[in-house]
């Protein structure tokens, strides 16, 4: 009797437990209910994601012939102005750089003192000189491009007169008074202090000196700043050696 | 008493039965089923927003080229008057 009072508590025992195992699991794991509830949303979140694919699909291939168009447009209409400013694609890129650059070195001079502006003249004059060809291109036509040039010039305008407002000047005295020839005004002291440097006073008064040798009281020269001769200067000064050399000779 | 201990045994018995057969879970499958599901969703998620971005992208460069368009009718409108043709 009491050995199946036993067991019967025991069976008890064993039941409740498997009751209580089973509601810690039920907890765990999903029921069905849940899982039909996930189960529905899941589906009709795929047909909603499904049915937006198709739409991004078909918009996507309606945006690629649209681009293809605008595309297509964009050339033949690119071409015509080619051909229509007579350059190549090339040329006009190169144009395109070239005024950016000389926009940009002009920007750079701009915080560059007198000084150093009189030493950048030449270049300035370059840039001036390379402008004038550009303009004549008829790309520089177009306004986006003819406002540059204009304000482009306008810059290197001022810049050369800038670096021009730093050069010397010197007005020609008699020769029975003051001595003066090209040779004796390159070796005063507020001029260069060397008498060699004569050919750079002549290189940078070409416009009224043709003859070294020849030089007009009253002549207002330019004095160039520097303190070497450049090569041009050297080659004139040579040639003018050898001419004087030869002219001696004879 | 043999009485009462044939009742809980029968009691024990069937509540074994309902416990193993009569569960409100999801079975493995199922929830592998869900799973499936909800990765299928999730890559369906990524594709569209995929797709989302290279509409935007080519939405961007019609804009792009419409502007090329624009600048170069008016280059030439410009380039016709300046040549006088």
């Amino acid at each position: 009797m009491k050995k199946r009072v036993s067991v019967a508590v025991f069976l008890a025992m064993v039941f409740f437990g498997l009751i209580g195992a089973q509601t810690v699991f039920a907890q765990e794991k999903m029921t069905k209910d849940e899982w039909q509830t996930q189960m529905t949303s899941a589906t009709n979140r795929r047909t909603e994601l499904q049915s937006q694919s198709a739409q991004l699909d078909k918009d996507i291939a309606d945006l690629k012939a649209k681009l293809a168009s605008s595309q297509a447009d964009a050339k033949a209409c690119h071409e015509a102005l080619l051909a229509l400013l007579g350059v190549t694609d090339d040329q006009w890129a190169q144009f395109d750089r070239d005024l950016t650059n000389m926009e940009n070195r002009a920007n750079q001079l701009q915080g560059e003192s007198d000084d150093q502006l009189m030493a950048a003249r030449d270049e300035i004059k370059q840039m001036q000189s390379k402008l004038d060809d550009m303009s004549k291109i008829n790309i520089s036509k177009l306004p986006r491009y003819a406002s540059r040039i204009t304000a482009l010039r306008s810059k290197l305008d001022a810049l050369l007169k800038s670096g021009m407002g730093r050069e010397k000047s010197y007005t020609v005295g008699t020769w029975a008074k003051d001595r003066d020839c090209l040779w004796n005004i390159a070796k005063k002291p507020d001029i260069y202090g060397n008498a060699w440097m004569w050919p750079k006073i002549w290189q940078g008064n070409r416009d009224q000196i043709k003859d070294p040798d020849v030089i007009k009281p009253k002549m207002v020269l330019k004095i160039p700043t520097g303190t070497e001769l450049s090569k041009e200067e050297k080659t004139s000064a040579n040639k003018y050696y050898r001419r004087k050399g030869s002219a001696g000779t004879k | 008493m043999k009485t009462l201990y044939s009742v809980m045994l029968c009691v024990l018995v069937l509540g074994m039965v309902l416990f193993a057969g009569c569960s409100n879970n999801a079975t493995d499958e199922q929830i592998a089923q869900l799973q499936a599901l909800q990765k299928e969703v999730s890559s369906l998620e990524q594709q569209n927003a995929d797709k989302q971005r290279q509409k935007d992208d080519l939405n961007k460069q019609i804009a792009d080229q419409n502007d090329k368009l624009k600048q170069c009718q008016q280059d030439t409108q410009d380039a016709k008057t300046a040549l006088g043709k």
